[in-house]
């Protein structure tokens, strides 16, 4: 049926065109307020089929027959790792998987995957993979091939060693690479797997046998979840699924613990060196004990959007009307474990006293005053537009079905996201910014010239120093 | 076995589709029958003002992408007011005879939607997306900027700094940030691609209001413009709502002049040894391109592919892979309107120098002039362009872009189905003929950018300290 709802509409179109354009002269309106919206479109939540392979794999199927492409998403769900001395072999073990199997060298898995037109990555929770229609049965054989069989050859773990000093190197004087890891390391304290940074020595450390082990440690079915999109029905994924994965054979993870890292007791500066730099990367940032599955959740993100969603209140004050940088955000991230609170610019260095000034006045503001009911409303809309917008790939809607798994959500968190977002009120607001956002027991992280920096903020007190990899310098 | 039966009907469903749309078409010797792609489909019109307009209907999800592109980019401007064409893009989201300074983004906000503007040499694309029940917002708010546009001191006051930070963090804070404006720089001598799109600061502080009046008045004027609306809409009330807004604004004051610069052939080589902030040493090669909608263009652009496109391509394999020479390399061209330049670039592997680099890089250019280039290599570049050609049909923003984009720099909106085939039809022997004449070693420009010595990086400290005086006194 796809030739025919596809073209109709067109020969309908030429006849309404003949007869529209004849006679249809622009009448006199009123140019000067904004025209009213039409009547609110539906937004339908998409749909999804589900089922699970008998040794634990979870599949959801997403079927979108509007272009002959697939995508396969397979997501692992693993805690955190506390990595060490040996800092980076979780990343370095999922890029191992993707440099050959006990079939297929590094080569030929290269180039069977660019042959059919393919991507193919792995991530350290995660395997993505998408081609044309034509060749999903040569692209899951290849992904199978390396989520159930890699074989870590040790020559391409010295490749890669190489590559990743180099790349260290490359970025050592990237400003953006430098705040990431400060800001993991103050935010999360090396002793949470959040914080942990990989350095040269941290590199030299990794062996073959640590990459084997961290994928003996996670990779098993029943801790998997596959996303499948496109064009592709549930009926045909099934024994495509089942064909290549059957196999693969369960095992148990062990489930460590971590203490969750603190805010600090009060506002605390930490500083790193850009040498010749003419911005700092200023992030203002703190651990947030909040997760997805909250109650708290969808408030909090409404409050986060009032206070640094694009156009909103610091981007207003910091770009908008200071022109102190070229974009001013706020974010909360949160998983399943907890979140962080963030809010960065980059401004040129003379303004950097400003502009933290300018960030904490809005965090307090926020605390303090409650938000107008226009401004509410505002923010809303954008969120629920931003919401239906998504809907338009549908990608996005496995990625709901993962996260409602993964994540532990309520089984109709995303049917009641709408309703929950509008249901927030400016008391709910002020409540949830004075409970997550937390001027007072933040970090202040630049990056930048230190002589600048350690001016500008001194007046917050002793700036503690650390080097490009987020390790404390004095 | 009900299963693979569906397949089959599916399959033979859209083998049909694809039959009926390319029915006619001859294929080039040696060339395949396409896969089953859905095609865009579209209607166009142009306003008794000349404004051209494109329409794609797609109900699926109720939203709609609504752009204007104006044909007016950096090439378009004058050499002592570089940075204008992109300036107005900045200028733009500010005010209008009835939209009050900074409002007319929270209007598009506040109404759930998106926005956002880009400029390249060619021309300035602005576009937002909207629930589509605020179609009428998208196209009154576009209608205001190409009309009612009014600029003011305090936005351009304000939008200069954003420029200026904007500029700062894409290219000065940046390692290797200033690479392309210095590969512009040296590479164009007469053309205006010489300049970089974000301009000279010198300038827009130079410049003035009437000035800027001036550029608005010559450029953003419906006949130098198409309007392009993809997603959930209703074609025929889209087109009346179209009228409405766009019918009584006027044509601009006459043909809008074109740059006629043509770059002289390079005489022979041209090598620079550039120094920057960086840790590792970079090797850029420039060569001249054929403008975008010549057929050179697509074989150019199969062979950039052979070189660079996914892992297994010569250059991954070899010279970063195999060869352990580089940390990252790369081969691209970039799509003109006028003849404009291709590259190949690559950061060293630790302790490669920038001539290792260089002549690992030289040595696979020279096999691709020479030797045959096997059918399975090409056959495999056939299937990268397929797949990337399916996946940039994804989304009413960039489908909304790309027919603008054929509309108003190839003059032809129907490539948006057809341009494929381009790149299909392009042979080894193409590939061969135009590794040789654009890939000559005579023709290209050769930049080694290499760390700064130690004393060099002190003067710069020094000069960056100096200039934080002078602005606090």
């Amino acid at each position: 049926m796809r030739a025919r709802t596809y073209f109709a509409p067109t020969a309908v179109l030429a006849i309404a065109y003949a007869l529209t354009a004849s006679g249809a002269l622009a009448e006199p309106f009123d140019r000067s307020v904004p025209p009213p919206p039409g009547p609110a479109p539906r937004i339908e939540t998409g749909t999804y089929e589900t089922f699970e392979l008998a040794n634990g794999l979870r599949v959801f199927v997403v079927e979108d027959r509007k272009l002959p492409r697939v995508t396969f998403d397979l997501w692992i769900d693993r805690p955190p790792l506390l990595e060490g001395d040996a800092m980076g072999k979780v990343e370095i073990a999922a890029e191992l998987m993707r440099r050959g199997t006990e079939r297929r060298t590094r080569e030929q898995l290269d180039e069977e995957i660019d042959f059919i037109g393919a991507r193919l990555s792995t991530g350290a929770n995660s395997v993505r993979a998408s081609a044309l229609t034509k060749h999903v049965a040569t692209l899951l054989d290849l992904v199978s091939d390396v989520v159930l069989r890699p074989s870590f050859p040790p020559e391409e773990l010295e490749r890669v060693r190489s590559q990743l000093s180099a790349q260290m190197r490359a970025t050592s004087q990237n400003p953006d690479t430098i705040a990431a890891n400060l800001v993991r390391a103050t935010t999360y304290g090396p002793a949470h797997p959040y914080g942990e940074v990989m350095t040269p020595e941290t590199l030299a450390n990794v062996t073959i046998d640590d990459c084997r082990a961290v994928y003996a440690q996670f990779f098993f079915p029943n801790r998997a979840l596959l996303a499948i999109v496109g064009d592709l029905s549930v009926e045909q994924a099934r024994p495509l699924v089942e064909k290549y994965f059957g196999s693969w054979e369960r095992g148990e993870i062990a489930q460590p613990s971590f203490a969750m890292p603190a805010a600090p007791e009060s506002l605390r500066v930490a500083i790193a060196e850009r040498e010749g730099a003419v911005q700092t990367v200023l992030t203002l940032t703190h651990p947030v004990d909040l997760t997805l599955a909250s109650e708290d959740y969808v408030a909090a993100r409404v409050a986060n959007h009032v206070l640094g969603g694009g156009g909103r209140r610091l981007f207003n004050n910091l770009r908008e009307d200071k022109g102190f940088t070229y974009g001013a955000y706020s974010q909360l991230s949160l998983d399943r474990l907890l979140g962080s609170f963030q809010a960065s610019a980059k401004v040129r260095n003379e303004v950097t006293g400003p502009a933290v000034r300018e960030f904490l006045s809005e965090l307090r503001r926020i605390r303090e005053d409650l938000v107008s009911e226009d401004e509410l409303a505002e923010a809303k809309a954008a969120l629920i537009g931003a919401y239906a917008r998504s809907l338009e790939n549908p990608e996005n809607i496995s990625a709901q079905a993962i996260n409602t798994a993964l994540y532990g959500l309520p089984p109709d968190f995303y049917k009641d996201y709408l309703r929950n977002v509008e249901a927030v009120t400016p008391e709910r607001v002020r409540e949830m910014a004075r409970k997550y956002i937390l001027p007072d027991r933040i970090w202040i992280t630049a990056v930048g010239d230190l002589e600048v920096i350690e001016r500008a903020l001194a007046e917050y007190g002793p700036a503690l120093r650390y080097d490009g990899f987020g390790r404390p310098l004095d | 076995m009900q299963n693979s039966r569906r397949v089959r009907a599916h399959l033979a469903l859209t083998l049909a589709t694809t039959l009926a749309i390319t029915c006619g078409l001859l294929w080039p010797d040696g060339a395949r029958a396409k896969a089953d792609f859905p095609q865009i489909a579209y209607t166009e019109f142009d306003l008794a003002n000349g404004l051209h307009v494109i329409l794609h209907e797609d109900r699926s999800t109720p939203v709609v992408a609504i752009s204007v592109m104006y044909h007016v980019g950096s090439k378009d401007e004058r050499p002592d007011r570089t940075g204008f064409a992109h300036f107005f893009e900045h200028l733009l989201f500010e005010t209008t005879e009835h939209i009050e300074d900074g409002e007319f983004a929270k209007l598009i906000q506040n109404a759930g939607g998106t926005y956002n503007g880009n400029t390249t040499p060619d021309r300035t694309y602005y576009f937002e997306v909207l629930p589509s029940n605020q179609l009428e917002l998208g196209l009154w708010l576009e209608s205001e900027r190409m009309f009612l546009a009014r600029i003011e001191e305090d936005g351009v006051e304000t939008q200069r700094e954003v420029v200026k930070e904007e500029r700062r963090q894409r290219v000065d804070n940046v390692p290797y940030g200033e690479l392309v404006e210095i590969v512009q720089d040296r590479f164009f001598s007469v053309h205006p691609y010489r300049w970089p799109t974000i301009g000279s600061i010198d300038h827009l502080n130079a410049a003035t209001i009437e000035e800027f009046e001036a550029f608005y008045r010559k450029y953003y004027v419906p006949d130098n413009a198409v309007l392009t609306i993809a997603g959930d809409i209703d074609p025929a009330k889209t087109r009346a709502l179209v009228e409405k807004y766009f019918g009584e604004i006027a044509r601009g004051d006459g043909e809008i002049p074109r740059p006629t610069a043509v770059e002289p052939p390079r005489a022979g080589e041209v090598r620079e040894t550039i120094y920057g902030n960086v840790e590792l040493p970079a090797v850029i090669y420039a060569f001249p391109a054929p403008a975008q909608n010549d057929p050179d263009f697509y074989a150019l652009s199969m062979m950039v592919r052979l070189l660079a496109a996914g892992d297994s391509s010569r250059l991954n394999k070899i010279v970063r892979e195999r060869d352990e020479q580089a940390l990252f390399v790369t081969a691209l061209t970039i799509p003109t309107e006028d003849p404009g330049v291709a590259g190949v670039a690559g950061v060293t592997a630790l302790g490669v120098s920038a001539s290792g680099l260089e002549s690992a890089i030289e040595r696979q250019i020279e096999r691709i002039q020479s030797e045959p280039i096997d059918a399975r290599e090409l056959e495999k570049a056939r299937n990268q362009v397929e797949s990337d050609w399916v996946q940039q049909s994804a989304g009413m923003s960039g489908i909304a872009s790309r027919l603008a984009t054929y509309h108003m720099l190839y003059g032809d909106t129907a490539l948006v189905n057809t341009q494929l085939e381009r790149y299909l039809a392009v042979t080894a022997e193409d590939i061969q003929r135009v590794a040789k004449t654009y890939f000559a070693k005579e023709r290209r420009l050769t930049i080694h950018y290499l760390p700064e010595s130690r004393w060099k990086r002190i003067r710069n400290g020094a000069l960056v300290a100096f200039r934080f005086v002078r602005e606090l006194f």
